[in-house]
Parts: structure tokens; sequence; C-alpha cells
């Protein structure tokens, strides 16, 4: 049996564990809720956003330098995990998304494709040098709560590469917010516009039912695209308007990176104190059992005694 | 025509109206019932809608985008 003083030791290390990660829960449930808030508010933005994209990457007189199909060399993946750990199973889910689109993705067999990589986040940033994964740039401190121009580094970066043609194609890929119980990892092809790619992402992002629902419905009237006036000129506008409208599909989704994030280090929080707790009273009711049984012991001891001197 | 104004907050503004004056990059224009299907980015400024009746509501808006579809509904992207 173990001695007293040992499960005593036990006993408080677990519970300081407890006290730790009580606080980090605490402190992920309000992160949990002020980026959940902001994801959502910002939903029907991205969504218009989306909308905007696919309409405009269907309408003929808009083929410009982010609609073109020329033939597709390299692909860069964007994997988007978090800077810090302690959330469970998050970025072992975005990994493996990551590698099972590498593995499924259409262009493997082709020989003289390549693919390259750039990591969002510290934890997506080591599996790569793990991986010895071809990484071309790494960004970091994109947690929390992130305004608008402080993704400009990734998405200008992004842009600017495929116009360079230093790639052809942009996927990314990372988590998306279904509910704070419930985060899926999604691959998405951000770039070349292709509407039926923008459809698709689309209807991974609008929930079942509920608020946005009806995004869902396909799309009537514009299956031919519609001819727009552009002011002041057609390549003015659309010269502002692209890099704006990827610029914020690309907020969208560290938005809900984020949410995401924040929700499953609560849910990992939380069982972690639960399991903490439970731990502690186990341990209690052990040095319990065991302190009596040693002073039963004692009491056995000395009554024994007793009986012999008489 | 329907007017749907979103911003990063949220959807700032949504419902019947008659008319829309904008700031532009070109200057002030006001978007009416049917306009054709229209493109054009906003600069700062305050947009008028000119509700049913004779009431104005006014938006400030920083920067964005405006779109009017083939469908009679005008969509803003501020900021």
């Amino acid at each position: 049996m173990e001695s007293l003083q040992s499960l005593n030791r036990r006993r408080k290390a677990v519970s300081n564990i407890g006290a730790i990660t009580k606080a980090m829960e605490v402190v992920a449930a309000i992160k949990m809720r002020k980026s959940e808030e902001v994801a959502l508010d910002s939903r029907p933005y991205a969504f218009k956003v989306l909308n905007l994209l696919e309409k405009l990457s269907r309408a003929d007189s808009v083929k410009n330098v982010f609609t073109s199909s020329h033939e597709i060399k390299k692909t860069l993946v964007v994997l988007i995990t978090s800077d810090r750990g302690l959330i469970g199973s998050f970025n072992t889910q975005a990994m493996r998304a990551f590698e099972n689109f590498i593995r499924n993705d259409y262009k493997k067999s082709e020989d003289d494709h390549e693919y390259l990589a750039v990591a969002v986040g510290k934890k997506a940033d080591a599996y790569m040098i793990k991986r010895n994964f071809r990484l071309v740039k790494n960004f970091y401190g994109f947690g929390d709560l992130i305004r608008v121009n402080e993704i400009d580094p990734l998405s200008v970066f992004l842009t600017d590469g495929f116009m360079r043609g230093d790639w052809d194609r942009v996927v990314t890929i990372s988590m998306h917010f279904r509910s704070a119980l419930k985060q899926e990892a999604l691959s998405r092809e951000i770039l070349p516009l292709d509407f039926s790619k923008i459809r698709e992402t689309v209807s991974e992002m609008v929930p079942e039912r509920g608020k946005f629902s009806e995004e869902k419905k396909s799309p009537n009237g514009f299956e031919n695209g519609i001819e727009y006036i552009f002011e002041p000129s057609p390549k003015e506008l659309l010269e502002e308007l692209m890099p704006h409208l990827l610029r914020m599909e690309i907020y969208q989704l560290i938005l809900e990176a984020n949410a995401s994030e924040h929700s499953a280090r609560y849910v990992a929080m939380k069982s972690a104190s639960d399991n903490a707790s439970e731990l502690t009273e186990k341990l209690l009711v052990q040095y319990n059992k065991a302190r009596q049984a040693s002073i039963t012991g004692e009491i056995i001891e000395m009554s024994a005694t007793q009986s012999a001197l008489k | 025509m329907k007017i749907k104004i979103f911003s990063l907050k949220g959807i700032e503004f949504e419902g019947e109206a008659k008319s829309f004056n904008v700031k532009t990059k070109v200057g002030e224009i006001t978007v009416m019932d049917n306009h054709r299907p229209l493109i054009t980015s906003l600069v700062k400024g305050v947009a008028k809608i000119g509700l049913a009746g004779e009431e104005i509501k006014e938006i400030e808006i920083n920067s964005g985008f405006l779109e009017m579809d083939d469908n009679n509904n005008l969509s803003v992207l501020a900021e």
C-alpha cells in the first residue's frame, strides 16, 4: 500500500492541476463566447462575399487573372491550426485533413505537379517541419480576436503569389465552426475562382437549418451570368473588388478557425478539470482509508500490548 | 427594391426601399427600382435609404461595394 505522505502529495498535485485547468477553462469560455460572436456576426457578410464571387466567376465579362484556369502545376496548401496546444484533438484533426487531402488529391498522380505549403499557426509550422514538407512561409499570431487588417500579410501573400504564377491553385485546410461542441476540418479551393467550388464552400459552411439555411438553395436567375455595369471601369473596379473579396473570405476562415479553437479548448479543459476533481476525490478516499487503516492498526497494537501485560 | 446592407458586425439594414443614394468613386449616385445590374465601389459618406413614404434612413459608410442584381436586390458590403 502506498504511504500516507505520497498519497497526500499525489492528491495535492492533482488538485493543483485541476485548479490550473479550471482557470484555463474559464479563460477559454470567455474567448469562445467572444470569438464565436465575431465569427457568427460576420457570416452574413461572408456569405454575401461568396455570393458575389460566385456571380463574378460566372459573368463572362470578368475573365481576369483570378478566374483564369491555366494548367495547374503547383498547388499551395494552407494549413490553419492554432498557436498553442492543450486543445484536445483540434490540431490533429486539421493535420489529418491535410494528410487526406494530399493523399486523395486528383493532381497527385501527375508527375510534374508539385505541392507547396503555408503554415498558419505554430502547430502547423512544427508539423510541416517534422513531415519535411516544402514550406513557403508561415504566419503566427492569428489567434484570439483578430482584425481584418491583421490578416493582410496572409491574403496579400496568397493573391500576389497566385498572380505572379508562383502557384496555380490555393487550397486551405481549416477547422469550421459548426457549434460549440462540433467542429470539422474542411478543405477549400479558394483560387482559382470557380463557381462550382464556391457553391461547394457555401453549402459546407451553411448550417443545415436556422438563420442562413436559405442560402443553401441553388442560385436562380444568374445561371448564365449577369451583365453588370462596372463603375468606374471593369478593370479598375475588379482590381479593387477581387482582392477585397478574397481577403474577406480568408478572414472568415480565420475567424471560424479561432472560434473552433476556443470552443475545442473549452471542451478539452472542461473535461480535464472534471477528471481532475474526480481523481482528487478518489485519492482523498484512498488517503482517508489508508489513514484509518493505520489508526486501526495502532489501536490493535495498543490493545494487544495491554492484554499481554495483564 | 430590396436592400440589404452587410457589415462585419452583421446585417445593418434589411428591407424594402424606393431609392438608395450613396457616394461612389465616380460621384454621388441614386439607385432606383429596377436599376440595371451594377457593381461599384463606395467612398466615405452617408448613404440615404428612401423608404416607402417620405421617410429617409441614413447610414454611415466608410468604404465598401454596392451590388445591384437583376432581381431588384441591392446589396451593400460596408465597412
